[in-house]
């Protein structure tokens, strides 16, 4: 099976079969390569096959409370990277501001 | 017999549900909302009568039946393959909104970026609120990006992480940004004194800023940005590239044509396509009126997050640095309405209070902030959910 006929038998809603083990995505079912001779091929055409697919929702846990204590952390983390950017940017353009002053 | 000659004549009419019929009344309201009461009209308009589109049993706007007799994609299906999924619309967006943003207040004044990352306290509690009500972390985080008062990055958000959501979503985020001057006079008047709300503001309104220092500005943001979270990479750079074009001053017809020809066609487009999502079958749902009191929720901390920083600011700052808590509110990206909202307030309490300038700066820090939180929101989730 050649690359091109990969991607021609494969649509998003369909599972694409592989010859190599799914390295840990879920959606490729593994079946056996044998001496595959296009083995990264393949590999590479799943994962772009994979990325062209129809926008899916994407899952989370429904567990509330992992969710809830990741959203807390996702505060934390979050509104510290905010301000460490605004910080980053406020110094910048004290330091444009300096470098490259206003010429009368 | 008769049921079914009736159904062949107006299969329309015969397949309507209560469900569609409410769903019609949804885009008749955010047609007069945006005729009547101006709110937001570019967005609200199209996607009301969008939600007025897809919802007719049987129309051709979202699935047609092709000469074959096959099942084939209708314009407005192909609209969002082509603009949303991919998210080239909301990202074209951008760079008209970077085309119209005018950094130079924020230069005057950039300590009042900090308030830009303040009020985007709104995002990350509703998140936290959303995983209470039952949304996994994906769905939580793009009803709390609402709360980033920033129309594209809500879109770009919720398509990436929850586009069955983006319908409602979409709605709420330009919905509460027109009612800004609804929502946060109470919320900052519950919060602060009336001596606070009467603070002068100083600063150096008028300080020239070099056309060097302009031109570099959205370069260097989009290589520090790129650097430090590359997931924020196209919403940051996307805005900048506009912003460079704005103010590089040697492209001054694509500057306004960004802003003009290239915002209203892709605004057109936008709303309409999104209004693809508001079919009855997904957006008649429970979830949905959470998803819009979320969104208020996300607009009212927001302010909250900016007031009281600007208090707490306050306690270190030195007597002629003090900022009106007001102020801080305007972190949110809602510009200029959030900056004009703060303003009449200030003039409420005191005709001589002038909080035009101060609030327009961190209005246009309210813009990066809400920006830079998306991009954020858009590498953290991952990590966490």
């Amino acid at each position: 099976m050649t690359t091109n006929t990969m991607i021609a038998e494969t649509t998003p809603n369909e599972t694409p079969k592989h010859c190599c083990p799914n390295n840990g995505n879920d959606s490729i079912q593994p079946v056996d390569h044998g001496n595959c001779p296009n083995h990264q091929q393949h590999q590479q055409t799943i994962t772009s096959t994979t990325k062209e697919a129809a926008p899916v929702a994407v899952k989370g846990s429904k567990d509330v409370n992992h969710n809830l204590s990741a959203s807390f952390q996702v505060m934390g983390i979050g509104m510290l990277g905010i301000f460490i950017f605004m910080v980053i940017f406020f110094g910048m353009i004290k330091l444009l501001e300096k470098v490259f002053p206003v010429k009368d | 017999m008769g049921n079914f000659e009736f159904a062949s004549l107006f299969p329309a009419l015969a397949g309507f549900t209560w469900q569609h019929l409410v769903m019609i009344t949804v885009g008749a309201t955010l047609i007069f909302l945006a005729i009547k009461k101006e709110y937001e009209p570019t967005l609200l308009l199209p996607m009301g009568f969008g939600a007025i589109l897809v919802n007719i049993p049987f129309g051709s706007a979202l699935a047609q039946v092709d000469p074959s007799g096959q099942w084939a994609e209708g314009a407005l299906s192909v609209f969002f393959e082509a603009g949303i999924a991919t998210e080239v619309f909301p990202l074209l967006i951008f760079v008209a909104i970077g085309a119209m943003i005018d950094f130079s207040p924020l230069f005057r004044n950039p300590f009042l970026l900090l308030f830009g990352a303040a009020a985007q306290f709104g995002i990350f509690a509703t998140v936290a609120l959303a995983t209470v009500c039952g949304f996994d972390l994906y769905q939580a985080a793009s009803i709390g990006i609402i709360g980033a008062a920033d129309g594209p990055t809500s879109i770009f958000v919720a398509n990436k992480f929850a586009p069955d959501l983006l319908g409602p979503i979409s709605v709420a985020a330009y919905s509460y940004m027109a009612l800004v001057p609804i929502i946060q006079p109470p919320v900052i008047k519950a919060i602060t004194s009336k001596k606070e709300r009467r603070m002068k503001m100083t600063g150096n309104n008028s300080k020239p800023i070099s056309r060097t220092t302009m031109i570099l500005f959205p370069i260097l943001v989009t290589v520090i940005a790129g650097i430090i979270a590359p997931a924020s990479l196209a919403l940051i750079g996307f805005l900048m590239f506009g912003n460079l074009i704005r103010e590089c001053g040697v492209l001054n017809k694509l500057s306004l044509g960004a802003q003009n020809e290239l915002a209203n066609l892709v605004t057109i487009l936008l709303g309409i396509t999104i209004a693809s999502t508001m079919t009855a079958e997904r957006f008649v749902k429970t979830e949905t009126l959470m998803i819009i009191g979320l969104g208020l929720f996300a607009f009212i901390f927001d302010t909250f997050g900016g007031v009281m920083f600007a208090k707490l600011m306050n306690i270190f700052l030195p007597k002629h640095m003090k900022v009106n808590p007001m102020v801080g509110a305007c972190g949110i990206s809602a510009f200029p309405m959030s900056a004009r909202v703060i303003h009449n307030m200030g003039q409420k309490e005191d005709k001589t209070n002038f909080l035009l300038m101060p609030a327009i700066s961190t209005n246009v820090g309210g813009q990066i902030g809400s920006v830079v939180a998306g991009g954020l929101i858009l590498a953290l989730i991952p990590l966490f959910a």
